[in-house]
């Protein structure tokens, strides 16, 4: 019988599996079975010993004799058992390197922060080559990985080197951005103000935006940016000439800045109109007392000398609209 | 055709491998590497895939050579942990092919290439290597492994995470169109 003949020569398995299949499907499936001998096997690559060798961990030498000459065959390298194995030789160097990795990694992630001392100015030179001139207790915070960009409490006067990437000032109200200018930037806490010397720089503060030309200054704050006004410019960054100035700005602002250019704390009381628009300008840097009194007339409020700076406390009655 | 060597000492092999025996490990490695490139080329998209598939299991293997189970089939382990990882390439490709919804264009892309038609005029080797190829993955495996690798069929399915009646019916199956497709191309020969 064909099929005996056939089925002989097929594994028991396979045998055993072809008794449920009809007698004539029994035969053709074996058939099939032998020829597929023939079939031709899709070819691979030769084992690469060497590649896989390389990523294995081998551990020193047990006490197996056999086994010892065969990774002492296998490894060139001279090893006792008191060695260790090459890897964890490498152990402290590895550590060494992910140290350093992490520590640069740490470094580059913690900004830089430059103050300005109180009552003096501080040119900063930026990496991009631009300079940034800090008025009297300003902080700037630049981020070690972006050239261009940094964030700005305080008052400052940026040369911006031109760029194909634009520089940014961050402020706690509005983003400035330049492609190569000079402007000056007081960032208050409530209000940001921008006035632009030469170039071209965009006053961003949420959805509104600002588009200023040489000569022009803004006031951004609260998601709001003023258009675009004629200011004079040269007394806005007069400041770096000994200069204190302030043009429209509210005298909560006013007062950041001076604490921050004079070194002293203001407490306001309820009540005192920190919204009130205040301009006053010194051409030298007035004494703190002279500058109170006037900013004290100029916007209704009254400085009282504390131990730790000065209270500021609204004259009775507050005064029904702002007085400039 | 390689022979399926049935008298490999992979049992012995494998026991001296979980003592950390290197020359036996390298002996495994040289004797099945080409069987198991062979299963997961089949099964991955690319061959780079497969071939990284296969290292690392060995890799894996020689980490966790201390819980080698001499008594079972090495073979059959090694094929399991081979397709296993072909089997994870596949599925994360077409988890990324899905989500650029390309998923449909690749599947349509990589059946369109009927073997029939590369096969035609080829050797009746090439073309029983093309039909086989073109079978549903686990009837050519459970093919291959008791037809060409020597495994059992009850190693065959542990290979491939089944019972032994299922290894059965995947074969029968692949033989049965294996038989009609050799009969459409060559009715006197069938």
């Amino acid at each position: 019988m064909a099929s005996d003949r056939l089925s002989g020569s097929l594994p028991d398995d396979l045998r055993a599996a072809l008794l449920s299949e009809p007698p004539d499907d029994r035969d053709a499936l074996a058939r099939v079975w032998l020829r597929l001998g023939d079939a031709a096997q899709p070819p691979v690559p030769a084992p690469d010993w060497d590649a896989l060798r390389a990523r294995l961990v081998v551990p020193a030498p047990a006490g197996d004799r056999a086994a010892t000459e065969r990774v002492a065959a296998d490894r060139p390298a001279v090893r006792s058992r008191a060695s260790r194995p090459a890897w964890r030789r490498l152990v402290p160097a590895l550590a060494s390197v992910a140290l350093l990795v992490a520590a640069a990694a740490v470094w580059l992630a913690v900004p830089v922060t430059t103050t300005a001392p109180v009552g003096r100015t501080l040119t900063v030179a930026l990496p991009d080559g631009s300079t940034a001139v800090l008025n009297s207790g300003a902080v700037l915070t630049r981020d070690r990985l972006d050239r261009r960009a940094v964030a700005l409490a305080g008052e400052a006067y940026f040369d911006v080197q031109p760029g194909t990437t634009p520089f940014t000032v961050e402020t706690p109200t509005a983003t400035v951005t330049v492609l190569g200018t000079a402007f000056n930037v007081r960032a208050g806490d409530a209000a940001t103000r921008v006035a632009l010397v030469h170039g071209r720089v965009r006053v961003d503060a949420g959805e509104a935006t600002a588009l200023l030309a040489p000569g022009e200054a803004v006031t951004a704050g609260a998601g709001a940016v003023t258009a675009p006004a004629a200011a004079d410019v040269s007394r806005a960054t007069a400041w770096q000439r000994g200069a204190v100035q302030f043009d429209g700005e509210p005298l909560g602002d006013v007062l950041d800045a001076l604490a921050r250019g004079y070194g002293v704390a203001f407490a306001p009381a309820p009540g005192t109109p920190l919204d009130a628009r205040v301009s006053v300008y010194y051409t030298d840097r007035p004494a703190l007392p002279t500058l109170l009194g006037d900013l004290g007339a100029a916007s209704g409020v009254r400085f009282v000398r504390t131990a730790d700076g000065y209270a500021v406390r609204p004259v009775a009655p507050p005064p029904a609209r702002p007085s400039v | 055709m390689p022979a399926p060597a049935p008298d490999l000492p992979l049992a012995d092999w494998a026991r001296r491998v979980r003592d950390g025996d290197l020359a036996a490990f390298e002996a495994l490695f040289r004797a099945l590497h080409p069987m198991l490139t062979r299963h997961a080329r089949a099964i991955t998209a690319t061959p780079a895939e497969a071939d990284d598939a296969v290292q690392e299991t060995f890799v894996r293997f020689w980490e966790q050579r201390e819980r080698i189970d001499p008594a079972r089939s090495v073979r059959a382990y090694l094929v399991q942990a081979v397709r296993n990882r072909a089997l994870n390439t596949v599925r994360d490709a077409q988890t990324r092919a899905a989500l650029l919804a390309s998923h449909a264009q690749t599947l349509d892309d990589s059946a369109s290439a009927r073997p029939d038609d590369d096969a035609h005029g080829a050797s009746l080797a090439d073309r029983l290597g093309a039909f086989l190829a073109d079978l549903p993955e686990r009837q050519r495996a459970a093919i291959s492994l008791t037809r060409f690798d020597g495994l059992s069929h009850v190693e065959a399915a542990e290979a491939m995470g089944c019972s032994a009646r299922t290894v059965n019916n995947h074969i029968v199956r692949g033989l049965r169109t294996l038989r009609d497709r050799l009969q459409a191309y060559d009715p006197d020969g069938f």
